[in-house]
């Protein structure tokens, strides 16, 4: 596309005036035509990317919302919005201005794991954390406790835990702890033997 | 005045025309700004919000391309995404969700759809029936795990376990005979 001298003229939608005249006012429209297309090419097909791909997305990038936005009924709104603690994540929300969903969760701190601990972190909507993995204990004194690292559930909303091996050496029992004040941190269980386990936490944030 | 296509017209006078052009950039502009920052700003094009409109049916998808859209399920709208080349679209989300932190019984959702289900339950019995969890959906996992007594030793086997798990509900069977007879519980549930 020609690019016109006025390239870092913004669109202007208050072009024609009723007194211009047409050499007057070309230039002002080719700007408005030059900044149409170059703002809409952001995240989607360009005006003359042919009929297969002109005016679908991209790419679809969310700039920071400071608020929550309206729904009709039939709608569903995506937007983002900054979370206390964490970064700008996705929101939802249901259509007439229903309920709002907090739909990613990301932090800046990742899991750290004690010795013999695998743990995999992931999310589900609604600002729940998900911790699960596998620990196969070393021989120390805290062989019985998993760390739910990053500490940042402040209530568990489900925990699950099996054995590895062929006899099941783990009782499906718990005790959890909260060695910060309304953090639960680690969970305690117990085994008849140091077997390795795998275990699925669920928690708020 | 909405945006006018066919304008402006080789015999049209200019006086008519200008109103006309007018009213088309204005049209676009007021349009463009929904769902965008608006032209003549430093993101104009980037989205502030999708804002998305159910559709009638599954939109067809290139090899290249995925879809991201609307669709009412029981005449209520859902996000769906579709792979490439219109393979089988995926419901996103379910209708509704419940993750406060203070109630003993929460749910959330993942793709399919299905609800993940979770809680605490405390002094469950012997044989206590738990559910039916709400909203109704047919379960097709539950786990328990059992919280420890105050008393309890390492060796003790006072763990329950998810028996009759049916529609809505399941019960909680305790292995052997525990004292004191009640335990506190968590669960994890997916229903679909």
């Amino acid at each position: 596309m020609t690019i016109p001298p006025e390239e870092n003229t913004p669109y202007n939608a208050n072009i024609p005036r009723p007194t211009d005249d047409l050499a007057s006012t070309q230039p002002n429209f080719l700007n408005n035509f030059f900044q149409l297309y170059e703002a809409f090419k952001k995240n989607h097909g360009a005006l003359d990317a042919g009929a297969t791909n002109e005016g679908n997305h991209t790419v679809v990038e969310m700039l920071e919302q400071p608020g929550s936005f309206q729904t009709d009924v039939g709608e569903i709104s995506v937007y983002s919005k900054i979370v206390e603690g964490q970064t700008d994540q996705l929101f939802l929300r249901f259509q007439g201005n229903g309920t709002e969903v907090q739909v990613t969760n990301y932090q800046i701190y990742g899991p750290v794991a004690l010795a013999g601990q695998i743990i995999y972190m992931s999310f589900l909507p609604g600002k729940l954390l998900c911790l699960f993995g596998s620990f196969f204990p070393p021989n120390l004194p805290d062989g019985k406790t998993i760390q739910l690292s990053p500490y940042i559930m402040n209530n568990i909303m489900a925990f699950n835990i099996c054995a590895s091996d062929v006899v099941g050496h783990v009782i499906p029992t718990y005790k959890i702890l909260q060695n910060i004040p309304g953090i639960n941190t680690s969970i305690q269980f117990f085994q008849l033997s140091p077997v390795g386990y795998f275990y699925f936490c669920i928690g708020n944030i | 005045m909405s945006y006018n296509p066919n304008i402006p017209q080789s015999t049209s006078k200019r006086a008519i025309s200008q109103r006309q052009i007018l009213a088309n950039y204005q049209a676009i502009f007021n349009t463009f700004a929904e769902n965008h920052a608006a032209l003549g700003t430093a993101n104009q094009g980037r989205h502030n919000v999708l804002i998305l409109r159910s559709q009638g049916s599954d939109p067809a998808t290139g090899a290249t391309q995925t879809a991201l859209y609307n669709k009412l399920v029981a005449s209520v709208p859902n996000l769906f995404f579709r792979p490439n080349s219109s393979q089988t679209p995926i419901q996103l989300t379910y209708p509704s969700i419940s993750t406060s932190p203070s109630a003993t019984s929460q749910y959330s959702f993942v793709a399919g759809p299905f609800i993940v289900y979770g809680g605490r339950v405390n002094g469950v019995t012997n044989g206590q029936v738990i559910g039916p969890l709400s909203p109704g959906a047919n379960l097709r996992y539950v786990g328990i795990a059992t919280e420890r007594g105050p008393s309890d030793l390492d060796i003790d086997l006072n763990y329950a376990i998810p028996t009759n798990i049916s529609g809505t509900s399941f019960t909680v069977r305790f292995q052997g005979t525990i004292t004191p007879a009640t335990r506190n519980i968590t669960y994890l549930a997916i229903g679909q």
